[in-house]
């Protein structure tokens, strides 16, 4: 026969001390889901996917709320969570099934708008970005988009900072081999009939 | 010049990425979404674990220094009795070494595992541990409640407890062991003055389940039943006496009642008890040998082995494992299973002078599959043990001090 749990009078108490992490959490929630949002785009490339993550990163904040004895960490924490999700290997494989058949039209419709006042540039550069392998991509996001340091990146992705500079390295060679010639002064010198 | 090149591109591409991120109109993300997600995860996460294993059981590791043994041995099943065909194509041997270098890589333990601070559960999703202390044994039950054994530098144990809905218990003192029953419904411990606890799913605080043992160090060995009124838990747990070192073997219930694990008095230690009245453990232990036996009711026992010492049944409780009759250092050299109704053996391997490999914590992935950490050569791996002999890699290497293992399997005791 199951005997009753020892402290029956301590569900009220954890009932309160759940609804106060609840509350804290909802105002960390508001208050960076879109900074979030922003690099889970970036890392993404579409806005359903972006969302997606970033609802998981925050689901998976929410589970260890109460382990996150150091609040100054959060931020540099569930930005971990945000990049490790979306480069594990799982995640890739499942986002390719659901997402092959309807890739094309999720992107023509779901794009922001952009400036073209830079003659077209940027959304080229921002083309070939999409097209680095996913770790690349996030050291170029977190590097020159976050603005962190090597180190700083190195500790978000769980890497060493030589890791960082080899893929920002191979990450920059690739855009300049790939990008618009404007950003690539060794074609432009080429070209130059001067 | 490369460095103008660079900085153009570095700077171009901070303004392309920040015009592209400013621009993103947000759909704004409310807490009920989030605690729904975290909810499914949750349930992943439970689901993960309790996925194709009935149960994972805890195994004794036997505390007694055996010496090797020479005699009582029962007739042998053939050496390469394959019960359980793998997807390997190859020919199994199973008498091959214990040698874990070279086997091929398969999926990853299906009751997840621990190494770094971070559990992993077999859908390749993870989550951070932050515990008190450094974690021993863990377990994560049906409802998704994450339950942590842990011990200080110091050696003291403690239990800490996350249930479903993210809250922390705990820390509970704790002696040593931690064992899930069959379905993953409850997990159990024993406390310094000998009282077992249980930690049920969906409950929001520990059970006593019974009066506290009497006397000296506990040790929580394995669990059976899910606590309910229908099938109650029964805890096996070892209290040693810290005067004269006397063991004593107790089932614990969760229905009230403590009884002695082998009142035939046929074995001198118990490792592993069923709720079906099966029970494996030593019939003796003695200078240089020892011999251990599978007994299924109240008379004698079934059959004995005195070339290993058995551990714990599968969880369909055709199989038992077994290791060294000789445990002397940090792990045992050879890793075996046998049939519960015959007796025979159904895989051996064993390590040599050249692969040096042991094994320490071992528990049931399911009914036909063993995952063991394994040590070889200053590197730690997880390998799955199939009772047909065959042999693979569940969990990489990992660089490791060779008396403790940087990995954690869910369910180990």
């Amino acid at each position: 026969m199951d005997r009753p749990p020892e402290d029956r009078t301590g569900a009220t108490a954890v009932a309160e001390r759940r609804t106060a992490r609840d509350s804290d959490f909802a105002a960390y929630l508001a208050a960076r889901q879109p900074s979030l949002l922003r690099t889970a785009y970036l890392l993404t490339g579409n806005r359903h996917d972006a969302e997606d993550l970033v609802q998981t990163a925050f689901a998976k904040l929410y589970l260890s709320w109460d382990k996150v004895r150091d609040r100054g960490s959060i931020d540099g924490y569930v930005r971990r969570i945000l990049v490790n999700e979306h480069n594990s290997l799982w995640r890739r494989a499942w986002k390719r099934r659901e997402h092959a058949a309807d890739d094309v039209v999720l992107h023509a419709l779901e794009e922001p708008h952009h400036d073209l006042a830079d003659d077209g540039v940027g959304s080229a550069l921002w083309d070939v970005v999409q097209t680095l392998p996913r770790r690349a991509r996030a050291v170029v996001v977190l590097r020159y988009y976050e603005e962190l340091s090597e180190a700083e990146t190195a500790a978000v992705l769980g890497i060493s900072v030589g890791t960082v500079k080899s893929q920002t390295s191979r990450a920059l060679a690739a855009l300049r081999e790939r990008a618009p010639q404007t950003l690539n002064p060794r074609t432009s010198e080429e070209d130059d009939p001067s | 010049m490369s460095q103008p090149e660079y900085d153009d591109l570095a700077t171009q591409l901070t303004r392309t990425l920040t015009d592209r991120a400013d621009a993103l109109s947000a759909t704004p993300l409310g807490l009920a979404e989030v605690t729904g997600r975290a909810r499914s995860i949750r349930r992943r996460r439970a689901a993960t674990a309790v996925a194709g294993t009935a149960a994972v059981v805890a195994l004794l590791v036997p505390t007694a220094a055996l010496a090797r043994h020479s005699g009582e041995r029962p007739e042998p099943g053939p050496a390469t009795q394959s019960t359980t065909p793998t997807e390997t194509s190859a020919p199994v041997d199973a008498r091959a070494p214990l040698d874990v270098r070279g086997l091929p890589e398969g999926k990853p333990p299906a009751n997840g595992y621990l190494v770094a601070g971070l559990m992993h559960l077999a859908d390749g999703d993870t989550a951070t541990v932050s515990s008190r202390h450094r974690v021993d044994a863990f377990a994560v039950l049906s409802d998704g409640t994450e339950v942590f054994h842990t011990l200080t530098d110091q050696g003291v144990g403690s239990v800490e407890v996350t249930d479903s809905g993210g809250t922390e218990h705990g820390p509970y003192p704790a002696g040593f062991g931690l064992a899930v029953d069959d379905s993953r419904t409850a997990a159990a411990w024993v406390s310094p003055d000998g009282q077992v606890r249980t930690w049920v799913a969906t409950h929001t605080a520990p059970t006593a389940i019974a009066p506290p043992l009497p006397g000296g160090a506990a040790q929580v060995a394995s669990m059976s039943g899910d606590c309910s009124a229908a099938t109650p838990c029964r805890v096996l747990v070892r209290t040693t006496d810290q005067t004269t070192g006397k063991s004593t073997d107790h089932v614990v219930s969760s229905d009230g009642t403590t009884a002695p694990a082998d009142p035939a008095h046929r074995f001198v230690d118990v490792s592993d008890v069923s709720g079906f009245g099966l029970v494996a453990g030593y019939t003796r232990i003695g200078e240089g040998d020892s011999c251990s036996a599978v007994a299924s009711g109240s008379g004698p026992v079934d059959w004995k082995t005195c070339d290993h010492s058995l551990l714990a049944f599968s969880p369909d409780l055709t199989s038992v494992s077994a290791d060294s009759d000789f445990r002397s250092g940090t792990g045992s050299s050879v890793l075996a299973a046998y049939d519960v109704a015959t007796g025979h053996l159904l895989f051996e391997h064993r390590s040599t002078l050249k692969t040096q490999a042991f094994v320490t914590s071992t528990v049931w992935e399911d009914d036909t599959h063993l995952l063991a950490t394994v040590y070889q050569h200053g590197r730690w791996s997880v390998v799955r043990f199939g009772l047909d002999g065959s042999m693979e890699i569940a969990v990489s290497a990992e660089q490791g001090r060779n008396f403790e293992s940087p990995i954690v399997l869910a369910g180990q005791p």
